[in-house]
């Protein structure tokens, strides 16, 4: 969690048969609960969220019955003022509406997404080029899919894995530019978000009177998918065929993804 | 695990093999607090994974829930009365000498605890914080000196 003004919720939900995510957002004040999209991955598919909305549209006409949604979720944007009137209810996008995604949403929180997405999907370095644009903050009409069909079976073993990853091989390696640490380490040094001081980004401006040279530019070192900051981590296992007190299995650990031990619980 | 919750340190998975994981959007601000609601995400995930038999179940529970108890999420908490542990304890005194990012959501419940008008009744409860593993100890140890100003991001 890397925000203090949070105002929404990612849950993943699931059961031996069922995988879901659902999105919700407070009423806030004046009003009792919430609002909320909730969405049954396909079968064969594999979804994520790393601290950023992703559910946009959702059907309405379900026939797979794999939606479930808050009746009144358009109606109360629209009398938020957060939705026009006049714009069709179909078209009404849940992340766009509640959690707009800015630069530091997709470079810090969709860019995990991505990275678990180009390794688990079959056409990996396509899936990345294509979306390397949005989750580098620099086109955010760019969004990813919601879910992407899982190139072969993900074993309990692989999701621990991806929970490792520090983008090496990617545009965002951190082991080799100007930024990199000792021993072209895979993990650089916090903050995640930083500014450089405005009197040095004075000192850089071209003294031609084009730029700012009060404004701070603010910088990232990358929120990796194991990363140091994280309390606790989880993969549910769940096996339908076993009795239920032994079937399912919380693989529990604290601390950075990528190092410590999962315990089975 | 039985039939019992798996709860620490948050809820994540159930004896009839539901399970729920979360991760937190910082959404528009302007929602950010519910005065009168109850339900925060981890109150929300713990009571329904006590009641919930699918994960169809849950996300029904998961509306009913907030509709009725109404809805906050802790962080709400957070903005106005989030504590950072004070200088003095230390990376390995007491409390602090945990990971930084358990202390910060130690730290965080620890705050629910001050009475605001933004802090959900639930999270001021003993139970509450006692679930959080925090002791009254513990919470003798925060003061209102440790509040953190707005604006200033946990990271």
């Amino acid at each position: 969690m890397n925000s203090y003004a949070s105002t929404g919720e990612s849950f993943s939900i699931s059961d031996p048969n069922e995988v879901w995510i659902m999105e919700m957002m407070s009423k806030g004040p004046g009003h009792r609960g919430s609002v909320w999209v909730a969405r049954r991955v396909p079968a064969g598919y594999v979804c994520g969220h790393a601290n950023q909305a992703r559910i946009q549209t959702w059907p309405r006409d379900d026939a797979s019955n794999g939606t479930l949604w808050a009746p009144d979720v358009v109606e109360f944007a629209v009398a938020q003022g957060l939705y026009p009137a006049t714009a069709p209810s179909a078209a009404f996008s849940f992340s766009d509406v509640f959690d707009p995604v800015t630069p530091a949403g997709a470079r810090l929180c969709e860019l995990r997404v991505w990275n678990f997405f180009r390794q688990v999907i079959a056409s990996g370095e396509e899936f990345a080029a294509q979306y390397l644009d949005y989750v580098q903050g620099r086109n955010l009409s760019n969004r990813m899919p919601l879910w992407v069909e899982a190139g072969r079976p993900v074993a309990v073993n692989d999701t621990m894995w991806y929970m490792r990853a520090h983008y090496t091989g990617t545009w965002f390696d951190q082991r080799t530019d100007v930024g990199a640490g000792a021993f072209h380490a895979e993990l650089r040094k916090r903050p995640v978000v930083w500014q450089q001081p405005a009197e040095a980004v004075g000192e850089q401006s071209p003294g031609d009177g084009t730029s700012n040279s009060t404004a701070a530019s603010t910088y990232v070192n990358e929120r990796n998918v194991g990363y140091q900051g994280t309390f606790f981590h989880f993969v549910a296992q769940a096996r339908a065929w076993m009795p239920y007190p032994v079937g399912g299995i919380i693989w529990f650990g604290v601390d950075d993804t990528s190092h410590s031990v999962r315990t089975p619980m | 695990m039985g039939f019992g919750n798996f709860l620490c340190p948050a809820p994540c998975g159930s004896g009839l093999q539901v399970a729920i994981g979360e991760t937190t959007f910082d959404g528009l601000p302007s929602l950010m607090s519910q005065p009168g609601a109850i339900m925060d995400y981890y109150s929300l995930m713990w009571v329904t994974l006590q009641r919930a038999r699918t994960a169809r179940e849950a996300i029904q529970l998961m509306d009913n829930l907030t509709q009725t108890y109404g809805y906050v999420k802790c962080a709400a908490c957070v903005q106005t009365c989030m504590c950072t542990a004070p200088p003095s304890w230390g990376p390995t005194r007491g409390l602090a000498r945990v990971s930084p990012s358990l202390l910060r959501c130690l730290t965080s419940q620890v705050a629910c605890a001050q009475p605001s008008p933004y802090c959900p009744p639930l999270a001021q409860s003993p139970l509450h914080n006692i679930r959080r593993g925090l002791t009254p100890s513990h919470l003798a140890r925060m003061t209102p000196t440790c509040v953190r100003p707005p604006g200033v991001p946990i990271e």
